[in-house]
């Protein structure tokens, strides 16, 4: 717990913040920029000044967001190169700040190339118990980080992805669950992850999903209408699941509330509005999709051409 | 073309033919060739190699072969290089050496895998910029190369895109009209291709993927399969791609599935042994999340075979030693993963190993430890 960190006074000095986070896409590439070659001072930095940030972008998003979507992306993918690159991070500066979040990461990734991503009838019985001992690990490596940490939301969205994914953990989630949306109550990933746990395919049912799902609306209404409610189950919807959001249990008319409130509150996004089009399709809901894609229309960049698209054909007709 | 890179592809003719071609400069090989080339990004041999040639330096500029396409991996990443920055003349030059050859890596690739592999995923997945691109290529080259099966997988990947991979009930009236029509396009841009481009074997993938995708080429399919097989018998994709769409979870069955795969084993044994049957299983299983080779109808001995026939042959990159074992953990052949990881420990991939690797821990665990699903047939639930 030795890391040096930043003082508050020059981390919320606004003349001392460049432009390198105004906005998600390309924090996260910024962010990522560094892992390549590792400059950790710099890599230090970036994740003081992302990850213990209360802001948020424009588009909605937590600065952190784009610190955890990128660290979790690159350890997952480098694998035993992403475990040297964290062990040399928390060498260079110590286990104070998000390198050690990075180890969590490493052990919670490692859990599940054990297992693999496929169903349970799939793994064999070597690769349950390397699934939980990594899980464990990983669990105790958070229980043991830093009280910053532990505050933010990166902490609290792994935290929430390991009692889920572990059945001796199960006794947990509530009170997991509670913590997080105390903390972050409109931090999106709080409630995803176990709305996807809830999912039909890992033995929930679209029941579960839409307590969650109220539940975060529950927690986020005052402040946000039903936005959250609409972009969780548009991010659930948003993976190949062999299913539709017509097969589930969504109220549609929250849905199309959700949508308008969260276009009020957050700056347009061209993808987001054309992904709640796709969900509008998915119910037949011709309409909304045509609405929908009048907004998409306005604000996409009508250079970059457009793929040949079945829903709009729906819409316009 | 210049001589040192034509020559490079004829690598199975003895030397001192070699020599003597390059030594003559032989008609059409030089002389119909811009006097300077461009140079690939990634070749970085002496000056001279690029020089006007004169026959007294010949015999120096054999050692001029330009190099790239000498690995699997290797070659794909070169022609990725190239569509990332597009230069058309090193494409087209890049697409011809790669595309019309009949050579193999040493790995057994055949070239053409690693550029339709790379084409793949620079024009299949990449929407509307791989669209532009491969209007860019045919308008700059013409379309008597592989341009027009960079337009082909542009529609058929505007195919996919649109019809998503979920289950067929998901798929929207709308979506599958588009669907359909968008892998008319594609065929229909294959049917016009040049005689050559007809007769390689990504053009034999393209027909057949899309044949066997739409219903309306149902009574197509086994005449393009033998058609596909006289050409390039020992082509995996040939086989796996029947086979993944004969998957039970696109309404097949494993008996289905098996039987390509005996297909396979009859078209190939004299060359390959059961080679391309084991290759062909572990293809189709290796980004297969919902079954195990267990639940197929595999036939393990032939698959022991294949792995055999395999490190005999030297068909396989280090990794795919791995899979292999991986598919013993699945049936519970803990000797064969056993054997299968000792000769991954020997290659070269072996340093990145980990040691939490289950099926390494189950291959190492003695004889009488549990067996592993395939064996003991214990099926857990559909959730962590």
């Amino acid at each position: 717990m030795d890391g040096k960190v930043i003082p508050d006074a020059v981390l919320l000095n606004p003349a001392c913040r460049g432009q390198d986070w105004a906005d998600y896409e390309q924090s996260k590439s910024n962010f990522g920029s560094l892992l390549v070659t590792p400059d950790y001072d710099l890599i230090e930095r970036a994740s003081q000044e992302l990850g213990f940030s209360r802001e948020k972008f424009a588009t909605g998003e937590y600065l952190f967001e784009a610190l955890y979507t990128t660290l979790s992306t690159s350890l997952d993918f480098d694998g035993a190169h992403g475990a040297r690159f964290v062990e040399q991070w928390l060498s260079a500066k110590g286990s104070a700040g998000y390198a050690y979040l990075g180890k969590a990461l490493v052990q919670y990734h490692g859990a599940w190339k054990a297992r693999g991503t496929g169903f349970a009838n799939t793994v064999t019985p070597e690769a349950w118990d390397a699934f939980y001992k990594g899980l464990a690990e990983a669990n105790a490596t958070l229980d043991s980080s830093s009280a910053m940490l532990k505050q933010m939301g990166p902490w609290h969205a792994l935290k929430l992805a390991i009692v889920f994914a572990h059945p001796k953990l199960e006794s947990e989630r509530p009170k997991a669950l509670q913590a997080a949306s105390l903390a972050w109550p409109d931090y999106l990933t709080v409630y995803s992850i176990p709305m996807e746990r809830m999912h039909p395919r890992w033995g929930g049912s679209y029941e579960l999903m839409e307590g969650v799902a109220r539940f975060a609306l529950d927690r986020t209404k005052a402040e946000h209408g039903a936005s959250i409610y609409a972009l969780l189950y548009e991010r659930q919807f948003r993976e190949d699941c062999d299913c539709t959001l017509a097969d589930s249990k969504a109220d549609w008319t929250l849905m199309k509330q959700g949508f308008r409130d969260a276009d009020k509150r957050r700056a347009l996004q061209p993808l987001r509005t054309k992904r709640f089009a796709a969900l509008a399709c998915q119910v037949r809901d011709r309409d909304e999709a045509r609405r929908l894609y009048e907004i998409y229309d306005k604000v996409r960049d009508r250079s970059a051409g457009e793929e040949p698209d079945a829903c709009r054909i729906f819409a316009s007709k | 073309m210049r001589a040192g890179s034509l020559l490079r592809s004829n690598v199975g003719l003895p030397a001192f033919y070699l020599a003597i071609a390059a030594a003559l400069w032989l008609p059409g090989v030089s002389g119909a060739q811009p006097a300077e080339q461009k140079r690939y990004p990634w070749d970085h041999q002496p000056g001279e190699c690029f020089q006007p040639s004169t026959q007294a330096d010949d015999l120096t500029r054999l050692s001029c072969a330009a190099p790239g396409w000498t690995d699997f991996a290797q070659a794909k990443t070169n022609f990725d290089r190239l569509l990332a920055d597009p230069d058309y003349d090193l494409i087209e030059r890049a697409a011809n050496d790669l595309g019309f050859s009949a050579e193999r890596f040493a790995s057994g690739e055949y070239l053409f895998e690693a550029l339709y592999l790379s084409m793949v995923g620079n024009f299949q997945i990449t929407g509307v910029q791989g669209a532009r691109q491969a209007a860019e290529w045919t308008a700059a080259k013409g379309g008597e190369g592989y341009s027009r099966l960079a337009e082909a997988l542009v529609y058929y990947g505007q195919a996919w895109n649109v019809r998503g991979s979920r289950a067929a009930r998901t798929v929207s009236p709308e979506a599958w009209d588009l669907f359909y029509s968008l892998l008319e396009k594609s065929d229909a841009t294959l049917n016009v291709s040049s005689e050559k481009l007809r007769r390689t074997g990504p053009w034999h993938a393209l027909k057949l993927s899309i044949a066997f995708h739409h219903p309306r080429y149902k009574a197509d399919r086994l005449t393009l399969l033998k058609s596909a097989i006289a050409e390039w018998p020992d082509y995996l994709a040939v086989y796996t791609i029947p086979m993944e769409i004969l998957h039970p979870r696109r309404g097949g069955s494993f008996e289905l599935m098996e039987g390509v795969a005996q297909f396979a084993l009859e078209n190939t044994r004299t060359k390959h042994g059961a080679a391309i049957y084991a290759l062909a299983y572990e293809w189709i299983f290796r980004m297969d999340h919902r079954h195990s080779i267990a639940e197929s109808n595999v036939d393990w001995p032939t698959m022991r075979l294949g792995f055999r026939d395999v490190e005999t042959k030297r068909m396989v990159r280090p990794w795919m030693w791995k899979n292999f074992a991986g598919l013993a953990c699945q049936v519970g052949d803990r000797t064969e993963a056993r054997r299968l990881y000792a000769l991954y420990d020997k290659s070269e991939d072996a340093a990145s190993r980990t040691d939490s690797d289950p099926c390494r821990t189950y291959a190492n665990a003695p004889s009488d430890a549990k067996d592993a699903i395939g064996a003991s047939g214990a099926r857990g639930p559909r959730r962590p």
